[in-house]
Parts: C-alpha cells; sequence; structure tokens
C-alpha cells in the first residue's frame, strides 16, 4: 500500500514537471504579453519595456523558464504582473479556503441527493419515480451550468427574493452557488449509480442474500448498493477536484471570492506568474483527488489491486 | 413418513413483451422428511422455476400459482414476505448454480457466512464466527481461519460451492434445495461436491431437493426422481423404477444419451432429436410429441393423462393408455 502510494506520488510530480512545461512554453507562444504596447495604448512603449525588463521578460523563454524553475523550487510562484505588491502564493492561499469550502458542500450535497435518487430510480425502474428522475438526468447533463446559474439567481434571488444574490456571510448564501455547482454532478451521479444498481440487482449474490432470508432493506442497502457505487467513487477524484477549485461561472455570478474565476481572468490578462500557479495549484489538486479515489476504491472493492 | 413438502398443480409464468412464457404447467410433488430427491431435465424444462417459484424468489414479473405450496405443516402460499423470509435460510437452504457469480464479490466469507446465523438465530458476533468456524469445517474447507477472512475472489471454484454449501446449511434447515450444484464445477470437484452433499445428507437428515440435468449426479443420491420437460412432469418414480424400468419415451431418450465406461468407443450417443417446445406458444398435447419417435395422432391434441403404475412410479403418457401399441425400451 505505501509502496504504491509513493509510486503514484512520483508519477504524479512527473505530470506535473510536465504540465508546468507544456504551460510554460504554451503561454509564452500566445501572441501577446502582459506589457505588450498594443494592449496597453496610453502607456508609452518605452516605460513598457522597462517594466517587462524588470520582470525578466526581455530575457529568452528558455532562460526564464529555468530562472522559473528555481523560484518554484523555493516555493514561490512569484508576484502576480496584475495585482501589484500582491504574490501568487498568498492570493491562492487567500481565495482557495472560499472556494472549497462552497466546492466541499457542494461534493456532499450531490451525493447525499444523488446516490439515494439513483436508487430509487433503479428500484422503481420504469415508474414515476424514475421517469422523474430520468428527466432531470438529462436536463443536469445537458444543459451548461451558466443556464441553470442565470435560471436560478433570477428566480429565486431576483423574483421570489428568497435567497441573497450575492457574497457568502450566511448559510444562505451558500444555497445558490452550491446548487448550481452540484447540479450537474447529482445528475451524473444519479444516472451511474441507477445503472450500475439496475446491473447489481440482476446479480446472482442478490438471489443468495435473498435465499438467506435477508431483509429487503439491507439486499439492497448493502449487497447491492455496495457494488453499485464502485463507479461512482471513480467519480468522486475528478468530481471532487472540479469543485473544490472552484468554478469561474459561478463565481463570477454570485461574487464568490473563490479562486476559480483568477483561472479565467489570469489567462485574459496574460498575468504569467499567476496562470502558472493557479495551473500547478489545479494539477496538484487533481493528482492527489485521483489518488484518493483510487486507494477508496481498492478499500470498497478487494478485487482491485493496488500494484499498476 | 411425513410430508416435508408438498406442491400441488403450481403454475409459473413470466410476462415479457412478446407474450407470456408458461415456465411451469401443472406441477405437483412432495418431498418426506429426510429424503432427497432429483429434478431433471433439460435446460428449460421449468425445473429451477418449480423450485424458485416454492421459494419465492422469482422476479415480480413471474405470476405465481399453486393449489397449495405446503412446508413443514404450513401453506406457503397464504404467507407474507416477511414469514417467507424468516424461513428462507433458517429452514429451506438453497445452493446454487455457479458458485462464482452467487457470493458477493465485495464481502468476506466471514460476513456472508455469518449473516444467515446473525439474523435468523441471533447469534452475537463472537458466537456467530465459532458457528462459521465450524460449518467451514463440516464442508471440509482447510484452513477455516484465514478462508473466514477472505474474499470469494481469493478461494477457487470447488471452495466457493463449499462456502455456499456452508451457507445453506448454516441454520440446520429441514431442507436444501441445490440448483445445478456441480455444473459449473471441474469432474473431479463435481465428484468431491456430491460426496460432501451425500455425507451431509446422512449427518444431518436433512431433506435435499438436487436440481440438475445429469442423471448420473443424483443416481447415487436420490431416492426419487422426477423427470420434467416442457413444465410437466414426464415420469416420476424411485430411482430404480426411473433407471430400470423407465417408461416414459423421454426418459429413455434421457438414458440412451448418457455414455457408458462400457461402450466401445465407436459406440455412439443417441441424442435426443429436436429441441424443446417454445414455451411461449406450448403445444396443446404432449410437449414431447414433436421430438418423441412412437407420437400418436392424440399425442398432439390431447395432454396425456398420469398413469399411475405403482405407489411411487407415475408416467404422463398416452402409450400407457390400453389400446396404445405395447413398445418397449430399446438401446
Amino acid at each position: 500500500m505505501l509502496k504504491y502510494i509513493l509510486k503514484r506520488l512520483l508519477a504524479g510530480v512527473l505530470t506535473i514537471v510536465v504540465l508546468i512545461t507544456i504551460s510554460f512554453f504554451m503561454m509564452h507562444a500566445m501572441p501577446g504579453s502582459p506589457f505588450s504596447p498594443n494592449e496597453q495604448k496610453n502607456v508609452p512603449p518605452e516605460v513598457l519595456a522597462r517594466i517587462a525588463a524588470s520582470y525578466g521578460l526581455d530575457r529568452p523563454v528558455f532562460e526564464q523558464y529555468l530562472s522559473y524553475w528555481r523560484n518554484l523550487l523555493h516555493g514561490d510562484l512569484g508576484i502576480s504582473y496584475k495585482k501589484q505588491d500582491t504574490t501568487v502564493n498568498s492570493i491562492i492561499s487567500q481565495h482557495f479556503p472560499v472556494s472549497a469550502r462552497v466546492g466541499a458542500v457542494a461534493v456532499i450535497v450531490a451525493l447525499i441527493i444523488g446516490i439515494p435518487m439513483g436508487v430509487l430510480a433503479a428500484l422503481y425502474r420504469g415508474r414515476f419515480m424514475d421517469m422523474a428522475a430520468m428527466v432531470f438526468c438529462t436536463i443536469g447533463i445537458s444543459v451548461p451550468v451558466f443556464v441553470i446559474s442565470v435560471l436560478l439567481l433570477y428566480l429565486f434571488a431576483g423574483v421570489l427574493q428568497w435567497l441573497p444574490s450575492y457574497g457568502l456571510t450566511t448559510w444562505r448564501h451558500y444555497i445558490l452557488p452550491v446548487a448550481c455547482l452540484a447540479f450537474n454532478p447529482i445528475a451524473y451521479i444519479t444516472r451511474q449509480t441507477r445503472s450500475s444498481m439496475l446491473e447489481a440487482l440482476e446479480q446472482d449474490y442478490i438471489r443468495t442474500a435473498r435465499a438467506k432470508g435477508v431483509k429487503e432493506l439491507w439486499v439492497v442497502g448493502k449487497h447491492a448498493l455496495k457494488n453499485a457505487l464502485t463507479p461512482v467513487i471513480t467519480y468522486l477524484g475528478p468530481l471532487i477536484a472540479g469543485l473544490l477549485t472552484g468554478s469561474f461561472v459561478v463565481e463570477r455570478l454570485f461574487s464568490v471570492p473563490g479562486v476559480g474565476r483568477y483561472f479565467v481572468q489570469s489567462v485574459s490578462d496574460r498575468d504569467y506568474t499567476m496562470i502558472m500557479g493557479i495551473v500547478i495549484f489545479f494539477g496538484i489538486f487533481v493528482v492527489i483527488c485521483n489518488l484518493i479515489s483510487d486507494i477508496l476504491l481498492a478499500i470498497v472493492d478487494p478485487r482491485v489491486k493496488l500494484n499498476s | 413418513m411425513d410430508k416435508l413438502l408438498e406442491v400441488k398443480n403450481l403454475t409459473t409464468s413470466f410476462r415479457i413483451g412478446v407474450g407470456t412464457v408458461q415456465a411451469v404447467r401443472g406441477v405437483s410433488f412432495h418431498v418426506d422428511q429426510g429424503e432427497s430427491i432429483g429434478i431433471v431435465g433439460e435446460s428449460g424444462s421449468g425445473k429451477s422455476v418449480t423450485m424458485l417459484s416454492v421459494m419465492g424468489l422469482l422476479p415480480n414479473y413471474a405470476d405465481i400459482s399453486a393449489e397449495s405450496i405446503r412446508f413443514d405443516g404450513r401453506e406457503l402460499t397464504q404467507m407474507g414476505p416477511k414469514a417467507l423470509r424468516a424461513m428462507h435460510g433458517r429452514e429451506i437452504g438453497m445452493i446454487f448454480q455457479d458458485p462464482m457469480t452467487s457470493l458477493n464479490p465485495l464481502f468476506t466469507v466471514e460476513s456472508q457466512l455469518t449473516e444467515p446465523l446473525r439474523n435468523h438465530m441471533k447469534l452475537n458476533r463472537a458466537e456467530a464466527r465459532a458457528k462459521a468456524l465450524e460449518l467451514l469445517r463440516q464442508v471440509e474447507i482447510p484452513n477455516p481461519e484465514a478462508r473466514l477472512r477472505q474474499y470469494p475472489h481469493e478461494l477457487s471454484g470447488g471452495l466457493r460451492q463449499r462456502v455456499m454449501i456452508a451457507i445453506a446449511i448454516a441454520c440446520s434447515p429441514k431442507m436444501v434445495i441445490a440448483d445445478e450444484p456441480t455444473t459449473a464445477l471441474d469432474v473431479t470437484i463435481q465428484a468431491q461436491i456430491l460426496d460432501l452433499l451425500n455425507h451431509l445428507r446422512h449427518s444431518t437428515k436433512t431433506s435435499i431437493i438436487m436440481i440438475t440435468h445429469d442423471l448420473g449426479v443424483i443416481a447415487s443420491m436420490c431416492s426419487r426422481i422426477l423427470v420434467m420437460y416442457g413444465g410437466t412432469i414426464a415420469e416420476e418414480g424411485t430411482a430404480r423404477e426411473i433407471f430400470y424400468a423407465p417408461r416414459h419415451p423421454y426418459t429413455w431418450g434421457l438414458l440412451n444419451s448418457i455414455p457408458k465406461l462400457t461402450d466401445s468407443p465407436d459406440e455412439k450417443l443417441i441424442p435426443i432429436k429436436g429441441t424443446p417446445p417454445d414455451m411461449l406458444m406450448p403445444p396443446k398435447g404432449c410437449p414431447f410429441a414433436p421430438r418423441c419417435r412412437y407420437c400418436m395422432p392424440v399425442c398432439r391434441e390431447y395432454m396425456p393423462p398420469r398413469t399411475v403404475l405403482t405407489d411411487t412410479h407415475a408416467v404422463s403418457c398416452h402409450l400407457m393408455h390400453p389400446k396404445a401399441p405395447k413398445i418397449e425400451r430399446e438401446g
């Protein structure tokens, strides 16, 4: 087990190195630069060139790459080009906890609603409950999050005025952003649970459990559900990574001061240090979440061997 | 002897998209206390469905009706699901065909074996564990302590079937239903499992219903045999009557298709030509008529009546009619 984790972490480090290298060179290959005279029209070009030089942007790209690594290995992600005097480290450490809080609530909500709904849909296959769940799932998977977000915002914060539309001060502020973040995962988890539950209920071991006189609740809740949840666990890694690191759309719309919005903003700003900082942070997060969900899967399913 | 199980006129059908599959069509039989009987027939003859109907383990699109199913003095057709569940695993144990898929892959042997003990016998964890060890020894599994902690995928097919047997006999049931318990196993393992079942039958005095398509499997184990075809009982009798004085052409066919050690290598097995009837549209006459070489016009029109030959031997065949031609078994 420990050996497996070390192996996976090593592979993760390699992944991150490749990720950093590709992102770094792609970012520099993008047309324009943070201090390009074409974009900053009201600053004299000579001044811009001086600013760029002060950040070391006049040096060859490969040299910049090496010096970035030097700083990175000291844990320094650099200073944001746009938010002056603010380090990327401090932006992430300040805003990530906000995204993580909203995201964690969304993950829990998605599981608490998605799994039971999938189980019920499977148990009442072809009946009203199942049809309703499947209609919801189709909507949840096909309608993009920004449409859902705007609709919910308009309905509950605008027309009905039940919920606040921005900020994160009380628990009521969490409801709308969490609902928007969890909407698509709920639909996905419901569908996945339903189909794997239907499959599990057909298995011979379910008949064995019934022949042993096991209560129907336990047949479904223990024997079938544990088998049905393995695909959901596989999905859990990417889901947690995706939700905890925040969503650009949802954070923008509900004025949540999370880290998600920096992802898009830094790219359009060509804020090089910020782009790299967020890419590295997200990359590490995804690697760790996937590792955790793989370990979890091996704990639930003894047939999964942790040695590949 | 007292009748432990008595089934009268059992009919089971499945509603499927294109119509109704009449899997079992009016089957009656009984099992005495401590007796073991065999139900033989080819795939689709209704033998497994008959027993699953008795257990109430069929999916909800199955329609089960019976004049009466009495088990140990109680009428099962009148019992609710809760009362039936209290009997499953407690008074009737079941062993299934495929040990590879009949155990839950995500739970240890201990968890699956102690489940009926804790549910029905209300044993606590330690007592259940001790009893589970004893059961594993009883089904001759070596190193039971280690096996308890293992998962099904860590056991071989033969060991898994032994675990299934241990689960079936865990609460010392009055009756064990074994649904093709050896079909999925290697021949050598088959013999071991049959020996084990035979041994348990003698040591525990449990009634056993053995469902199989292999007459050889039940020859040594069962005192009485039911031969099923097309959802009906074609012939029933003691093992001696079925093997030495069979009267139904289908039974003859089954016996002729068993390879014998004394046959010369050139000897050809005699197959039963044709295929079993389509149970979506079962024939109105004898279900075996289309494949029967002694088929008479009456066979295609009317279901043959049950002709009782001795106390134990009965045949459903028009050849038993006094006016029918006298035909002796060939081969």
